[in-house]
């Protein structure tokens, strides 16, 4: 179980190292279910961001590897859907192991 | 030179026929028999003069696996223009048009993106001027 939660953290730090990750996330948390067409337009639209559509599928694959996002089917279309707050308690947890003990208790 | 005419691949021209003319609103331009398909263009309404779209038939066997790539990123074939794609958006709905992005507006103009039932994904969009943004 610590080692699972360990590999958890230790994959889900490792692919948001990747600012363009973390954008895609940061876009995610607006509205779920975008089409990697939309999550394009608005990486370049909002961020300036002009990614290519490999590029940003091996993103989104890494993001769904880390458990970050998950992806469902509409139709024939895939459309991605943000996981952060389903990791919610595993990030929190790791913030408290890594809180210096006097200021635990200033949640 | 001048574009006279735009296409989409479609699946089925009177499925399609019946999509782009009762639901989408287009209005018929050609409609001749050419053997097992048909020669089958439409206009914008208000606009029989102006740029044609045809709806061919996907028959071509390498249609079906670029198409299909294109609609699994969600990207879609062409885009109409549309006076308010929120309306629109509501309108096509009632009806039972699937979208796949709800509109989503940005500086400068609004769009979503629907199934149009023939294998094609369409975007609608709406420019929207600086002098009438004040959303």
């Amino acid at each position: 179980m610590l080692k699972e939660r360990g590999e958890l953290l230790a994959n889900m730090h490792q692919t948001l190292a990747d600012p363009t990750r973390r954008t895609i996330l940061e876009e995610l948390s607006r509205r779920g279910d975008q089409s990697l067409f939309e999550i394009m337009a608005r990486l370049v639209e909002r961020h300036q961001l002009s990614i290519s559509r490999q590029a940003i599928s091996k993103h989104l694959k890494a993001l769904e590897d880390a458990d970050l996002i998950e992806t469902v089917w509409s139709g024939r279309t895939k459309l991605h859907t943000s996981r952060i707050a389903n990791n919610k308690d595993l990030l929190i947890r790791w913030l408290e192991d890594i809180m210096p003990k006097e200021d635990r208790s200033k949640r | 030179m001048k574009v006279y005419i735009t296409s989409v691949m479609v699946d089925d021209q009177e499925k399609a026929f019946q999509f782009y003319t009762k639901v989408l609103g287009f209005q018929t331009k050609h409609d001749i028999p050419m053997g097992e398909h048909r020669w089958l263009t439409l206009t914008s309404p208000g606009d029989e003069d102006g740029v044609e779209l045809a709806l061919e038939p996907s028959a071509h066997p390498a249609v079906a696996p670029f198409r299909d790539a294109l609609v699994k990123d969600g990207i879609p074939w062409t885009s109409f223009l549309v006076d308010n794609v929120d309306a629109e958006h509501a309108r096509l709905e009632k009806l039972g048009v699937q979208f796949t992005q709800p509109p989503v507006t940005q500086p400068g103009y609004s769009t979503a993106v629907f199934d149009d039932t023939c294998g094609n994904l369409i975007q609608i969009i709406e420019m929207i001027s600086e002098t009438n943004s004040n959303s």
